[in-house]
């Protein structure tokens, strides 16, 4: 929960900031840098966990099966939008 | 593409880092991942409240067009969530999956490091698998559920990565569509996957 609160307070810092459209490619650019030094920490403590080395088939069977169903599950609720305010 | 190579290939590094026993005790020992996810955070914040331009697409919303994303994020949520319970698994885990909508790398950084980072590694391979799918499989989905499906099945990514391909099979008009829908279930995925775990 947190998480939520850094987030808000970006959102009122940007806000505020938004007149420094200056800023804006930094602030895209340290956002990616920092998603691939997350994603670096989260590929080693992966590596040292056996558990996950040793089951990997079984957790990417998990992951298509949610694929799946958030696919399907969008399509089917996004259809009756579709045929009520956008197909002719 | 090129991006999400890039990207996936930190996180493949990083495994083979600490396979081969190459990583600094340091990283291991302190946990800096939180502190980087709150300032990960706090950068999303503020990339969303300069971003007038999205603010402004938002205003031009009518009924219809708000229902996009609220029902493609609504659907892939719960549509995770009982895929994930019928193999006899948690809903909850599932939804919070499903809502990270194709925005593979935010939602398993903040799953792993919120709640639990094998749950973070699969939210990283369904969300990649369905950013990959949506690609390969728009066409079909065009014939077979009309052309609302590959937006739907894009999530977050028909605003930029899919968009091509959406535009190509849906037709132009469906590209402001995607936009609308890929902003707002960006904007959703960081909302929503703490408050569902």
């Amino acid at each position: 929960m947190e998480t939520l609160l850094f987030l808000g307070g970006g959102i009122l810092l940007g806000f505020l900031l938004r007149k420094n459209s200056n800023w804006r490619s930094g602030v895209e650019k340290s956002i990616t840098v920092m998603i691939w030094v997350l994603l670096l920490f989260l590929g080693i403590s992966i590596g040292a966990n056996q558990q996950v080395i040793d089951n990997i088939h079984v957790i990417g069977g998990k992951a298509v099966v949610l694929t799946f169903g958030g696919i399907a599950g969008s399509i089917a609720l996004s259809y009756i939008v579709y045929r009520q305010f956008f197909k002719v | 593409m090129k991006g999400t190579l890039i990207t996936v290939m930190f996180f493949v590094v990083g495994c083979l880092l600490s396979i081969y026993n190459f990583t600094p005790k340091v990283l291991l020992e302190n946990d800096l991942s939180t502190y980087a996810l709150y300032g990960l955070m706090a950068l999303v914040g503020v990339s969303l409240g300069m971003d007038e331009s999205s603010i402004n697409i938002l205003k031009k919303a009518n009924l219809g067009l708000l229902l996009v994303p609220i029902s493609i994020g609504a659907g892939s949520i719960i549509g995770s969530g009982i895929a994930y319970w019928t193999i006899s698994e948690s809903f909850k885990e599932g939804m919070a999956v499903g809502a990270g909508f194709g925005y593979y790398s935010l939602s398993s950084i903040i799953i792993s490091n919120t709640y639990d980072s094998i749950l973070g590694v699969i939210a990283l391979l369904s969300n990649i698998s369905r950013e990959l799918l949506s690609l390969l499989l728009a066409p079909v989905l065009v014939k077979a559920f009309g052309k609302m499906s590959p937006i739907a099945s894009s999530g977050a990514t028909s605003m930029d990565t899919t968009l091509p391909v959406i535009t190509k099979f849906s037709g132009k008009e469906y590209a402001v569509v995607a936009l609308f829908s890929g902003i707002v279930l960006t904007i959703l995925v960081p909302i929503l996957i703490p408050m569902i775990l």
